[in-house]
């Protein structure tokens, strides 16, 4: 642990991710090392079946990693309890079978578990963080609104605006921009961002918006045939990464415009 | 959304409303009974006849109260399931416990095909059909909680509760077969429920279990609407899925096993509860709707009882049909009037 940074928020190292049955392990991806920091938007992108979903579960826990761990504020994330780990790590997902029968404030006020009572009454402290959340996603006119009354995308805010409530220096986000139009995608993307920003959380989310993430991620995980790149877009874009993503006689790196294009 | 105020202003409506309905389920059968009489042999004051006082006292007073305790303790245990499972279409006897007990009770009726004449004698003693429901809930019980510990999945276990269902339906299958009519009768005549012949001790040995399910309901109601955003949030909440699971199966069974040996496999209640209440009060959450169903089950369930004995006659009817017979139609008209299914 030379590289003691007190920023660090989530750290892998010599990770490999995949499932094991009985004895044999399916190993998805090997060797992914990356770190992510506050205030960092990191995206994590791969084509269907890269590994996206998998490197997501190992990181939140709820899958062992194969090798390698898996630090979170300084801690291997298999020693942290759930309860624990309940405060320094949040989620959101998508394909849930979550009720939409609670009022936008009653979903983002369950955020508030991991800290209230045995029977999850809401003190003034959580009521302040649910608010806060609630101004943060701005949505404010929605509060009292009923979930089934809301739209893919201003469910997915309320989602996120839970992940918030629950007070957590790491968020974790599963394909936030699917079922969304473009604009919402843009928009969703780029309130993370400003998350990141304004609350100093480390956001990390699997996207297939590759275009938008160039733009307006902090780092990005490549996965590509059990390899891992990471770097900033920057970085990934010297090193050629994108050149061969995808095949080139039909998605080509057009590196002026630093995005993908259908080739010509 | 409704205000705060709304919600407890509610919960107090369905409370006095409980109340209301024990006096008149007390008033009314087959024997007609002046309401001050009723409200003086209560209260322990002087009354005209002493068989009034004895009709309510000890006919009358533990059948409803029994009624309060089948009633709420089911629709919890559909509550509980409901959740559990996030289904609609789940009850208290999901889990098989109705089938177990079934089972345990067809045995002591029609056994005696199968063991001989002298095994029947024995077995029917008083207590005989409460214990064997017991034992034939707990077999299939501990065979549902041993699953539920080895399984990841919590749909695997609904599916599980089914099959013994099925299985022990078999088994009952084959005894009736091969029983006399007499027997099978008075095992027919157990699947409809009854409400009436159970003794104060038995109503207070009801009472311990039902609170017992109760408290252990009251403890797991944060983790029950944590899982209202599926297992996975849950986890990410800090719930432990797995201690939960145990404790709503423990529950839903000390609740639906206990009614079940004293009762009968009574249907309908568990099922239609939860969401009698879910279409009036608009809430998922179940600090609100925990003690608006223990109310809605134990109204619901003295409403029945008031029917089935068909006040002024020497008749009652099974109260199983009843519970459906006025139930089915009230969720049909709730579900069409909002014309919106909440769950």
């Amino acid at each position: 642990m030379e590289n003691k940074n007190s920023n660090s928020i989530l750290k892998t190292s010599g990770l490999s991710i995949g499932y094991s049955e009985r004895s044999t392990a399916k190993i998805i991806a090997e060797n992914i090392d990356f770190e992510s920091d506050r205030n960092e938007l990191t995206a994590v992108i791969g084509v269907n079946g890269a590994g996206k979903s998998t490197l997501l579960k190992t990181l939140s826990g709820s899958l062992e990693p194969l090798k390698g761990e898996v630090i979170v504020n300084n801690k291997n994330i298999s020693n942290i309890g759930s309860e624990e780990l309940s405060k320094q790590l949040s989620l959101v997902l998508t394909e849930q079978n979550v009720s939409r029968n609670l009022s936008v404030r009653e979903l983002i006020a369950l955020g508030r578990q991991p800290y209230t009572n045995w029977i999850g009454k809401l003190d003034r402290e959580d009521k302040e963080a649910v608010q806060n959340a609630i101004e943060l996603v701005n949505i404010k006119e929605l509060a009292k609104t009923k979930c089934y009354e809301l739209s893919d995308g201003q469910f997915q805010k309320v989602l996120i605006a839970r992940a918030i409530a629950q007070d957590t220096s790491l968020i974790i986000l599963d394909e936030p921009t699917t079922h969304l139009d473009i604009y919402h995608k843009a928009f969703m993307l780029k309130l993370l961002k400003q998350l990141t920003e304004k609350t100093g959380k480390a956001i990390i989310f699997a996207t297939h918006e590759i275009n938008l993430a160039i733009q307006l991620c902090d780092k990005l995980i490549i996965l590509k045939d059990s390899k891992s790149f990471t770097g900033t877009p920057k970085e990934l874009m010297a090193s050629g990464v994108f050149d061969s993503l995808f095949p080139s006689e039909l998605i080509t790196f057009d590196r002026q415009s630093a995005s993908f294009r259908i080739s010509s | 959304m409704w205000s705060r105020k709304k919600y407890t202003l509610t919960i107090v409506f369905l409370g006095v409303a409980l109340l209301c309905c024990l006096l008149l389920n007390i008033s009314l059968g087959s024997v007609s009974i002046p309401f001050s009489e009723v409200i003086a042999s209560l209260t322990g004051f002087a009354v005209e006849k002493e068989t009034w006082r004895y009709i309510i006292l000890e006919f009358r007073l533990p059948k409803a109260i029994t009624a309060i305790i089948t009633g709420s303790g089911l629709a919890v245990s559909g509550l509980l399931m409901q959740t559990l499972f996030r289904n609609p279409l789940a009850g208290p006897y999901v889990l098989g416990l109705s089938s177990g007990a079934s089972l345990g009770v067809a045995i002591v009726f029609m056994g005696s095909a199968l063991f001989g004449a002298g095994f029947a004698a024995i077995l029917l003693s008083k207590w005989s059909l409460v214990i064997a429901s017991s034992l034939g809930s707990l077999l299939v019980l501990l065979a549902v909680i041993v699953a539920s510990l080895k399984l990841k999945d919590t749909m695997a276990i609904l599916i599980i509760g089914l099959m013994f269902a099925s299985f022990t339906a078999a088994i009952v299958s084959v005894l009736a077969y091969f029983s006399p009519a007499a027997d099978l009768q008075q095992y027919i005549f157990w699947s409809y429920g009854s409400l009436g012949n159970l003794s104060w001790e038995e109503v207070s040995i009801l009472a311990i279990f039902w609170t017992a399910g109760i408290l252990i309901t009251l403890a797991s109601i944060k983790n029950l609407n944590s899982l209202l955003l599926g297992e996975q949030y849950a986890k990410s909440m800090g719930t432990n899925i797995k201690r939960n699971r145990f404790l709503v199966i423990l529950a839903t069974s000390l609740l639906a096993g206990s009614i079940t040996a004293f009762a009968g496999p009574i249907a309908f209640i568990g099922l239609a509860v939860p969401h009698l209440i879910r279409q009036i009060i608009p809430s998922a959450n179940h600090i609100i709707l925990f003690p608006a169903i223990i109310f809605g089950g134990a109204i619901l369930m003295l409403l029945c009882d008031i029917v089935s004995q068909l006040p002024g006659s020497e008749f009652s009817l099974p109260i199983n049909a009843i519970t459906s017979l006025i139930g089915a139609p009230v969720v049909i008209w709730l579900l069409i009037r909002k014309r919106r299914f909440n769950f």
